[in-house]
């Protein structure tokens, strides 16, 4: 048993730093691209199709983060007990 | 509710893995769709330049290729299941293409040639299809922009200014996961605020070019004056490689600038007060 649990891979919880990168890139880029927009919109009055597009881009680019948040495991580390579906599961 | 993305699949029970796999699976169209956006509009930005036909041609030569590419990706991905749910549910029944075609597409949508190197023929098309497409026109730019800095020392300040920013955007992007939102900021930030900063200073001397910062279809008229008081403000404090500017503002302290201590922020405001006032 010692054996076998010495293979296996490391229980190590990525999904806060996950969480973390994505909200603080996210809410960098909306900051970027919403002074951009202001700018264009309301100071230059010049809207071109660049604007549009990093306006698209950043709607997209939200979603997936926000699918990130939703996904990433904020949980602490769980006994291995509760995992024994998972060896019959992915054999 | 979390579905345990960031830890090993061994650890997450059945459910874990299949919502993780899924809500993965749902996020790698919307991130190239996302990436593939942004390029195009960083190509749009660069025509707005308008530096002549040869280089519009270049960066639609940029364009189409990414937009095929991006299209063809998205194509690959969301027809190579059928049902479409064996993408993340193993134990579902059903036919798949082979793998390889979707690691081959996302390659190339992302610009690198990992399982290509080897046949060193594909390259030139892998490099059409990539990012670094958009290399060359964006160099284009920063070298018409600095040959007509007035001084040789401005031009040696700025390029490797434009460079770093550019080398620090692909490295940034490329040792980070979150490509999308990296892409957005390196290159609509840094790289843009750094052009903008060295266009300002010389769109006079762009030969039929409007500036896409101002309203369009207007030509800029008293640039030569307003892009000296625009130097101003940005040098001031650096050791100003243009001895015309500093004699300009301290030459006429009581002069259409006012007779206030100019700080930077009011010599860009008097500088875009003078550029958009009627010329009679």
């Amino acid at each position: 048993m010692a054996e076998s649990m010495a293979n296996l891979p490391p229980d190590v919880n990525k999904g806060p730093m996950e969480l973390g990168i994505a909200i603080t890139l996210t809410v960098l880029a909306l900051i970027q691209v919403g002074l951009r927009l202001h700018t264009r919109i309301f100071v230059s009055r010049a809207m071109g199709w660049d604007d549009w597009l990093a306006a698209a881009s950043m709607v997209w680019a939200s979603i997936r983060s926000s699918l990130i948040v939703r996904t990433s495991s904020h949980s602490p580390s769980r006994p291995l007990e509760s995992y024994r579906s998972a060896l019959t599961a992915y054999p | 509710m979390s579905w345990g993305y960031g830890r090993h699949i061994f650890y997450l029970t059945q459910e874990e893995a299949l919502n993780a796999l899924k809500y993965t699976v749902i996020a790698e169209p919307i991130n190239i769709f996302a990436v593939g956006l942004q390029k195009v509009s960083i190509a749009v930005a660069l025509l707005r330049l308008n530096l002549g036909a040869s280089y519009r041609a270049i960066v639609w030569i940029a364009i189409i290729p990414n937009v095929i590419i991006v299209v063809f990706t998205l194509i690959i991905i969301f027809s190579r299941c059928r049902p479409i749910d064996l993408m993340w549910d193993i134990s579902a029944s059903g036919t798949c293409w082979p793998a390889e075609w979707n690691v081959a597409t996302g390659y190339a949508q992302a610009g690198k040639f990992g399982p290509l190197r080897e046949e060193k023929s594909w390259e030139p098309t892998a490099y059409l299809l990539s990012p670094y497409s958009l290399e060359y026109p964006s160099r284009h730019c920063i070298h018409r922009i600095t040959d007509c800095l007035p001084s040789q020392s401005a031009a040696h300040q700025v390029q490797p200014m434009g460079s770093a920013c550019y080398f620090f955007g692909r490295t940034f992007v490329s040792i980070q996961s979150c490509q999308g939102d990296l892409e957005l900021l390196t290159n609509s930030s840094f790289s843009a605020t750094i052009c903008s900063i060295v266009k300002i200073t010389c769109l006079p001397a762009l030969t039929v070019t409007t500036d896409p910062t101002c309203k369009s279809h207007r030509r800029l008229r008293n640039g030569r004056q307003s892009t000296r008081l625009t130097l101003a403000s940005l040098t001031r404090g650096w050791s100003s490689p243009f001895p015309v500017v500093n004699r300009r503002t301290h030459d006429r302290p009581h002069g259409r600038l006012g007779s206030r201590p100019q700080t930077p922020l009011r010599i860009l405001h008097a500088a875009i007060h003078e550029h958009h006032a009627p010329h009679h």
